[in-house]
């Protein structure tokens, strides 16, 4: 799946901004809390197929050249994965709205509760972790496409129209 | 078809840690249980002691409070700053290290 740089930091953005909001159930109240989870899962699914030749890039040479970077994310990647799927899991076990709205009803024990939390703090500084491991793509790119245009806009434009100006009279010449 | 065999591996590689999870689980909730019944005084009955207080927590959770979730959310952002600002110190600290080691080796 080929993606450009723009897409993928729109939906990077847009992952973060949704993690935040689900890690904060009083803010949407518990049946958006869990609807939304049901999305991002969708959404972290997208971002893996995003990356998915640099995911079979590093599974095939993992073995290969030890110390690394790359192998240094995909390991914090893969345990993100790991703690994020527990979330969703023992989420959807503890759900109220969610299984319901499809008749399910669990009699699952009170540990799932205990998973949930531990999972969910794990996954938040995982996810310190790994937005610390690409900051400089991160910042290289808000700067490209959302600092630089929106600089521009605030910035006068008096040089342009002259250069326009000129290339139009020695077109006509 | 390439996207879809690709979204169900991962979701294969999800389900397997998920089975993971729930064995865990499954297996220190039966452990725990056990050693309630042979702990715990026959009157106190597991369900009125432990539902009372879930019930309140479950109904404090359900209701929406815009101040208090933005609070939780600043909360969250915060954590999640303070834990990469120090990545990134602890990443520049081991790229000078690195560094003062070439320059010692270069001399």
């Amino acid at each position: 799946m080929k993606t450009s740089t723009k897409t993928n930091l729109i939906l990077d953005l847009t992952i973060f901004t949704a993690f935040l909001v689900i890690a904060s159930p009083k803010l949407t109240g518990n049946t958006i809390h869990e609807w939304l989870a049901v999305a991002f899962s969708a959404a972290i699914v997208t971002h893996l197929l995003f990356h998915w030749h640099w995911l079979v890039e590093v599974t095939t040479k993992f073995f290969k050249n030890f110390f690394n970077q790359s192998r240094l994310n995909y390991g914090v990647d893969l345990l993100f994965f790991i703690a994020m799927t527990a979330v969703l899991f023992s989420g959807l076990m503890i759900s109220k709205d969610v299984l319901s709205f499809f008749g399910i009803q669990l009699d699952v024990s009170r540990s799932w509760k205990t998973i949930h939390n531990l999972a969910s703090d794990a996954s938040v500084i995982l996810l310190g972790i790994h937005t610390a491991l690409h900051w400089k793509w991160i910042v290289s790119n808000i700067k490209r496409y959302i600092a630089s245009p929106v600089m521009s806009i605030f910035k006068p434009r008096e040089a342009k129209p002259v250069v326009a100006l000129t290339l139009q009279t020695s077109k006509e010449k | 078809m390439k996207t879809i065999l690709r979204i169900l591996v991962i979701l294969f590689v999800a389900v397997t840690v998920s089975s993971g999870v729930y064995a865990l689980v499954e297996n220190t909730s039966l452990v725990s249980s056990n050693e309630a019944e042979r702990g715990a005084p026959s009157q106190m009955t597991g369900t009125d002691a432990q539902s009372m207080p879930a019930r309140h927590e479950g109904e404090d959770e359900r209701s929406a409070s815009f101040t208090r979730g933005f609070g939780e959310v600043l909360a969250t952002l915060a954590k999640v700053s303070i834990i990469t600002v120090i990545i990134l110190f602890v990443q520049k600290g081991i790229d000078q290290l690195q560094k003062s080691k070439l320059k010692t080796i270069q001399r």
